[in-house]
This record gives structure tokens, C-alpha cells and sequence, in this order.
């Protein structure tokens, strides 16, 4: 579904990238794992066309998506939650699912949003607060559900689990597989909890200092703890 | 108490002014003083139209509008987005709407020359009496399209997607982008709708008053006290802000003269900026900004 071929990018004159060859399979659950710095985060901006790729290709659907804009992106099946699970904290929890669904017709988004509340009912529930009022947990559902909105077949996730507690990692998690099984879209997520997205993913990428440093199954990792605390070194 | 009267009704175009200056700073995320110019040409462009070129009111002032609109679509799409794309940073964009000031000042001296002129001819204002209130029809009038502004302008933001764009812009300009809204072209929206605003403002006021080639940086340092005051981001703050600000320089005017208005203006900035940064209601002009 989503291929990235031989990629270089960078911030400025400093190159963060090297190479990376990656695959989001079609139906999957493909992670990301590294250490802090590696340059996780800078990959997915690339992927989604925000900050500009230096070298390589992104394919999406055999189609050449390097350096497209997010809005071509999000019209065309991909949609991208940022670090920190940021929602647009001065506007409602329906406005921030608008926004989202911009490019909807008011048919398209009324169908869209009953499948959310579906999935969400607690942000049904409070969908005219203001979302900076919001618990972390449902910011975190929030930012997925703005994500959502748009029917995409591709996800990009960098991070939901940051900064939830361990029974809210847990609740993340099994949306997650929702969203991946019921819902049929891919993923590919980057997650710093190792130890929960090896139970949920079905292919795993490392990197470390801008390169792929491991690409296998994550049964393989989950059995070599030697290998793990290699990768994180 | 005629005073505070008189203040709340000269608080028309204070509730434009802070309108178009909340709009820019929220919109485009930096304060372009080159909207002061934007101020003076409304008033200017009507006074080419409608004096030199003998135009209706109705026809001269829409033309008017549309011309500080597309002004301020080209400061976006020709120089401020260009700009960002070399990542300038608010304080440089701030920088270089100084100097994009200063030239269209210089321009609009070279082109009407530094004289004062007038859209309507000199003499007593009509004015009528309510409830044993003196008022000037062209209060009246700006007050009724001041209102009008407000509403049309909650509207926009509450109801359409682009306002709703818009706002998602104003808070978070960096998500909005990952969420696939199209920066430049929500910037440019802002900014002519800001534009507008100010160019009917600086229409009123030469309605009300005269023509001079830097009267738009006094309304615009007007418009930003206003802005702060209510909380860049609340139409209903910023109405309330111009009324304190119309009634603080009548009052001061009275009790110690009118060379202080400015002075009183700027002490009004200086308290919410100190002790209330976020406005009557809104949210911080610090954060809003950067
Ligand atoms: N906006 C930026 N400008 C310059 N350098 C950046 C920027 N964002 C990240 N970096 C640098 O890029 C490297 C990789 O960062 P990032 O992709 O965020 O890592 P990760 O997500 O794996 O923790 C780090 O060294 C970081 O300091
Ligand atoms: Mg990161």
C-alpha cells in the first residue's frame, strides 16, 4: 500500500535519513520502533509530505506521492495523527471531527461521524465541549477520530501512547485493532511502548540513527530480548 | 455621564478597527502593520472614486473594499508566504511588514500629496435625537455596519467551513496543516477579510472626519489596544474593549485634554498586556501570536 524507496531527508543542511526502505502491506498493522531521536517522527512528516524529501520516492497505491501536499494526501486515502495527540484545543470536539472531514459532503459526514460514535461514544457524549478540556485519553481518541473522519485506507500514527497511563496504553491498543479489523484500514504507527505494539502489529521496522536497523516479524523480537536492547542502544 | 455616552458612541469604528486587527493576528499567526496603510487607502480609494472620479457612494465603496481585499490577498500570496516557505519566523515577517508599511505610506503621500482632503464636503453634521441623546447619522451608520460585522463575522467562523478552516488556522496552524487544510490559501482568505474590514473602517472614519496620509497608523494602534483588550479571538470581548477605550479617551479628553489620547490608548494596552494577556474572555496574545 504504502512503499517508501531509498529516502533521505533532513531539517535544513542536517540530514536526519538515510536510505530507508520501508512497506506498509495492505490490511496490516506495520510499526516503527527506535530510539528517542532516530528520527521516527521525521519519517512520517516526510511520508505525509511535510517537510520536504531529499532523495527516494513514496509510493502509495503504486502512485508516486513524494512531496504531495496533506491535502492532496487526505483527499486521496491518507491521513496523519500527529505527536502528542494535539486536537484544536479552543474549538469543540465536533468542530475538530469537522475539520477532519472538511472535504466531506454533509451526507458522507453524517455516515462517517455515526461510525465514530460507534467506536467513541464518550466523545459522542461530550461533542460540544471544548476539546482542550478534554482528559488526555479522550484527546488521544479525539486525534484519532479527526484522522478517521475522512474514511482514509491509509493511517499514519506517530506516538498515541505518549504520555497515557498504562490501562489507557491498553484501551489505545484495542482501538487500534478496531480500527485496523473492523474498520479494514492500515497502519503504520510508530510506538515507543515495545512491549504493546509487538502484541498488535504484524510487521516491525527499527531504526536507529536514521537507518533501518531491523525489519522482521514481531514474534522474532519479542523472543530475543538481547536483540531488543540492541536496537535500543 | 454625556461623556461616557458620547465615548461608547464614537466606539464604532474602535469595534472595526480591533475586528481587522484581530483577524490578521489571529489568521496569518503576526500583527501586519501594513494593514495601517490598508486603513488610510480605504479611505482614499472612496475619495478617488467618489470626489475625483464623480462614482456613486454605493459603487465607490464596494470597489473600494475589493481593492484593500486583494491588497491583502497579494501581501499573503506575494510576499509573507514566500517568506514562511524560507522559514521566517513571526518576528521577521513582523519586520517586513514595517517596511511594507513605510512604502505604501510613502506612496500614498506621493499620490494624494501630505495635505489633509475630505470625502464629504465640510460643515454641520446632520445628526438626530434619541431618548434625549445627541447622535451624528454617520454614528449611526457605523455603528449599524459595525454590528453588521460582528454578525456576519460569528457567522462565518461558527457556521461555514471556511470559517470554521479558519479558526483551526488560528489555533493550531502546524496540525491544521497535517490535518490537510491548505495554509496559504486560509492565510490569504484571513487576510483579505481583515483587509476589508479595515478599509471600511478607514472609509467610516473619513466619513466622519478627514483624509490624511498617516491616519491609519492611529487607528491601527487603536485596533490593536481593542484586539488585546477583548482577546483576539472573541468578537463579543473586542466590543466590549472599544467601548472601554471610547470611554476612556472622551473621559480623558474631559479631565486632563486631547493630547493624552493616545497616551490613554497605550495605558490601556500596557494594563492587559501586564495583568490580562488573554483579553475580557480570550485566549493568551502571546500564544496567539507565536
Ligand atoms: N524541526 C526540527 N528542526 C531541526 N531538527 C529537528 C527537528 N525535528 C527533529 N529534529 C531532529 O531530528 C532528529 C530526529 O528527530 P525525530 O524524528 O523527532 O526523532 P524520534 O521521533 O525518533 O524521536 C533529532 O536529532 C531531532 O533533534
Ligand atoms: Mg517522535
Amino acid at each position: 500500500m504504502l512503499g517508501i524507496k531509498g529516502l533521505d531527508t533532513g531539517y535544513g543542511k542536517k540530514q536526519i535519513l538515510y536510505g530507508i526502505d520501508l512497506e506498509a502491506v495492505t490490511g496490516k498493522i506495520t510499526a516503527i520502533i527506535g530510539p528517542n531521536g532516530s528520527g521516527k517522527s521525521t519519517l512520517l512528516k516526510a511520508a505525509f509530505g511535510l517537510i520536504p524529501v531529499w532523495q527516494g520516492k513514496v509510493f502509495f497505491q503504486r502512485a508516486d506521492i513524494t512531496n504531495k501536499n496533506s491535502k492532496f494526501l487526505v483527499q486521496n486515502g491518507i491521513t496523519f495523527v500527529p505527536q502528542g495527540n494535539r486536537v484544536f484545543d479552543e474549538m469543540s470536539v465536533l468542530e475538530n471531527l469537522e475539520i477532519g472531514g472538511l472535504y466531506l459532503s454533509k451526507k458522507q459526514f453524517q455516515i462517517e461521524l455515526e461510525k465514530l460514535w460507534q467506536l467513541f461514544p464518550e466523545l459522542k457524549k461530550r461533542q460540544k465541549q471544548n476539546s482542550g478540556k478534554l482528559s488526555g485519553g479522550e484527546k488521544q481518541q479525539l486525534s484519532f477520530g479527526r484522522a478517521l473522519m475522512p474514511d482514509p485506507t491509509l493511517l499514519l500514527m506517530d506516538e498515541p501512547s505518549l504520555g497515557l497511563s498504562p490501562k489507557l496504553v491498553g484501551q489505545m491498543m484495542n482501538h487500534l485493532q478496531k480500527i485496523n479489523r473492523e474498520f479494514g484500514k492500515t497502519i503504520l504507527i510508530v510506538e515507543q511502548k515495545v512491549r504493546d505494539v509487538l502484541e498488535i502489529c504484524d510487521h516491525v521496522y527499527s531504526i536507529k540513527l536514521g537507518r533501518i536497523a531491523y525489519s522482521g516479524s514481531p514474534q522474532n523480537l519479542k523472543n530475543d530480548t538481547d536483540k531488543l536492547r540492541q536496537l535500543f542502544l | 455621564m454625556q461623556f461616557i455616552i458620547n465615548g461608547i458612541l464614537a466606539s464604532a469604528s474602535f469595534v472595526l478597527a480591533g475586528l481587522a486587527c484581530a483577524i490578521i493576528i489571529r489568521g496569518i499567526g503576526f500583527f501586519n502593520l501594513a494593514l495601517g496603510a490598508i486603513f488610510t487607502l480605504g479611505g482614499y480609494f472612496v475619495f478617488s472614486l467618489h470626489v475625483k472620479l464623480l462614482l456613486p457612494l454605493w459603487i465607490a465603496v464596494p470597489i473600494a473594499i475589493s481593492l484593500c481585499a486583494v491588497l491583502g490577498m497579494l501581501f499573503e500570496a506575494m510576499l509573507f508566504s514566500p517568506l514562511r516557505a524560507k522559514q521566517a519566523g513571526p518576528s521577521v515577517l513582523l519586520l517586513v511588514s514595517i517596511g511594507l508599511y513605510i512604502i505604501l505610506y510613502g506612496l500614498i503621500e506621493l499620490i494624494y500629496g501630505p495635505q489633509v482632503e475630505m470625502i464629504v464636503a465640510g460643515g454641520p453634521r446632520s445628526s438626530l435625537q434619541i431618548l434625549g441623546i445627541r447622535i451624528t447619522t454617520i454614528q449611526l451608520v457605523t455603528w449599524a455596519v459595525a454590528i453588521a460585522a460582528c454578525v456576519s463575522l460569528s457567522c462565518f467562523l461558527k457556521l461555514t467551513k471556511g470559517g470554521v478552516a479558519l479558526r483551526a488556522v488560528a489555533t493550531d496552524s502546524e496540525l491544521a496543516a497535517m490535518s490537510g487544510i491548505e495554509l496559504p490559501r486560509i492565510r490569504m482568505y484571513a487576510s483579505a477579510i481583515g483587509c476589508s474590514l479595515a478599509a471600511i473602517c478607514g472609509f467610516m472614519i473619513g466619513m466622519d472626519s478627514d483624509l490624511s496620509p498617516n491616519m491609519g497608523m492611529r487607528i491601527l494602534f487603536g485596533g490593536l489596544v481593542v484586539a488585546i483588550a477583548g482577546g483576539v479571538d472573541s468578537v463579543f470581548g473586542i466590543v466590549l474593549a472599544a467601548f472601554l477605550l471610547g470611554i476612556a479617551q472622551h473621559v480623558g479628553v474631559w479631565k486632563i485634554g486631547s493630547q493624552w489620547q493616545d497616551t490613554i490608548a497605550f495605558a490601556i494596552l500596557l494594563i492587559f498586556l501586564l495583568f490580562r494577556p488573554q483579553g475580557f474572555f480570550g485566549k493568551n496574545f502571546k500564544k496567539a501570536i507565536l
